[in-house]
């Protein structure tokens, strides 16, 4: 599998979905990121109700203290933060194996 | 009353840089105003702040009014703020020390009195994923509100006390207020609750999660897995305490919730920058009411025009005292200082031993 990006994570997890790319305005639909992998820069914190129907969270800003990873915390999202400058690296609807271990969470580009 | 803390002397700045360097936490501004520039220019907060530290050293009872960990939020923007101002070096640390183990002190005592009542407290159990599920939702929509409420600083609101030992299990005890702040936004008119408070319960957590200095909660592993039961007050702006038992009434205040943190944001991205910034002085001014309530002060501050060029030019000199203080920074003696704190939220990290 080739590694897409990394940064860093709360807890252990290893999972699959496909990308959403949600804008800083969270002008999407929230019913659009239903079991996605969302992809943002640095959300409001009003992320969180779309944060509830996702599989996990990238943020491209942020620390594992930062607003987007304690809400992610509290309802127990998988987030990835501090990935730097990615969303022009992947693309809506790719799918991403993504992996959290040790703090580090990695994506991988899965191909099916 | 007994104070429960140590001394320390160093200046709060290296504080809050440890803060930044070794809680590992990095910025997500979403204001839209940079952090560092944002206070330095207002000299009505600095006052507000030396007559805090006036107050509190003459009075024998704890302010609670002011979450601990907005006291360490107050000192750091008081040292930004002060930076421009002529104050001498003795007042400023005098100022910081003393709050910040005022901070330390009245963290521990709110602490020991959550641990004496939530012997008496009748938890409800958490048999579902589903119930378990809007616990968390609640918890972190509180969250995500009073952010956006306080422009980036949820601690004038909220505070978290943990871990709260309850033999196998551990309490995380959530507390909001200062949720109807009507003076801030007008579209909080209608707003029905003034605080809530979230207790939970959590089993076989491999490390009970502590929190840092500025209330964020520490975990290394999924929380929501291991939820057990729960406790939640809410009071209303009708001074009504509510007992909230059923999974309907949960997602009611969610739904609520739902409905007013987006139309709040929406509002604040309409905002030109000036505007953004006069709502964060604003907040800085709600951060102190508790305290200007007591001494029926008008809490106000009054606008003058504000420059965003000047408040964004880092250039801006450092005066007098401030400079000596700016100077002073030795890492591990901070370090080791922190460590000897009474305070129970610098201890999680064993590393600084």
């Amino acid at each position: 599998m080739k590694k897409i990006f990394s940064g860093r994570c709360l807890w252990d997890f290893s999972l699959m979905g496909e990308v959403i790319i949600l804008d800083d305005d969270l002008s999407l639909p929230v019913g659009k990121c239903v079991n996605k992998i969302i992809i943002t820069h640095s959300p409001t914190p009003d992320i969180i109700f779309y944060m509830q129907h996702a599989v996990a969270v990238v943020a491209e800003t942020g620390g594992v203290l930062c607003h987007a990873a304690v809400l992610a915390m509290e309802i127990g999202c998988p987030i990835i933060v501090g990935v730097g400058d990615i969303i022009h690296k992947v693309e809506n609807g790719k799918i991403l194996q993504l992996e959290g271990k040790d703090g580090v969470g990695i994506a991988y580009e899965k191909t099916i | 009353m007994k104070r429960q803390y140590k001394d320390i002397s160093q200046p709060i700045e290296d504080l809050a840089m440890l803060v930044y360097n070794h809680f590992g936490k990095k910025p997500m501004g979403w204001t839209g105003i940079d952090k560092l520039t944002e206070y330095a220019h207002n000299e009505q907060f600095v006052r507000q702040v030396l007559e805090l530290y006036e107050y509190l050293l003459q009075s024998d009872e704890f302010l609670y009014g002011i979450n601990p960990s907005q006291y360490y939020k107050i000192i750091y923007k008081f040292q930004l703020a002060s930076k421009s101002m002529d104050i001498d070096i003795n007042t400023l640390t005098s100022c910081y020390f003393y709050l910040a183990n005022y901070a330390i002190g009245l963290y521990n005592h709110n602490y020991n009195k959550i641990k004496e009542s939530v012997r008496n407290m009748e938890f409800y159990e958490i048999k579902d994923r589903m119930l378990a599920q809007s616990i968390a939702l609640l918890s972190a929509v509180l969250r995500s509100y009073s952010e956006t409420l306080y422009c980036d600083e949820h601690t004038i609101s909220g505070e978290i006390y943990s871990p709260v030992d309850m033999g196998d299990d551990v309490i995380i005890a959530r507390k909001y207020r200062w949720l109807n702040a009507v003076e801030l936004r007008e579209e909080l008119k209608d707003f029905p609750y003034k605080s809530v408070d979230i207790y939970v319960k959590y089993s076989g957590l491999k490390i009970p999660p502590n929190t840092d200095i500025v209330g964020n909660l520490l975990i290394s592993e999924n929380l929501m897995k291991h939820m057990r039961g729960f406790y939640v007050e809410v009071l209303t702006v009708d001074n009504e305490l509510q007992k909230i038992e059923s999974v309907e009434k949960i997602e009611e205040i969610i739904t609520y919730f739902q409905g007013i943190i987006p139309v709040l944001i929406y509002n604040y991205r309409k905002m030109k920058k000036g505007d953004r910034l006069w709502e964060k002085i604003l907040c800085e001014y709600y951060a102190m009411k508790p305290y200007t309530d007591i001494c029926n002060k008008d809490w106000h501050p009054s606008k003058y025009t504000i420059d965003v060029e000047v408040i964004a030019d880092k250039k801006r000199p450092i005066v007098y005292a401030n400079t000596q203080i700016e100077n002073t920074k030795d890492d591990q003696i901070i370090k080791q200082k922190l460590f000897e704190l009474n305070d129970p939220r610098v201890h999680w990290n064993e590393k600084w031993r």
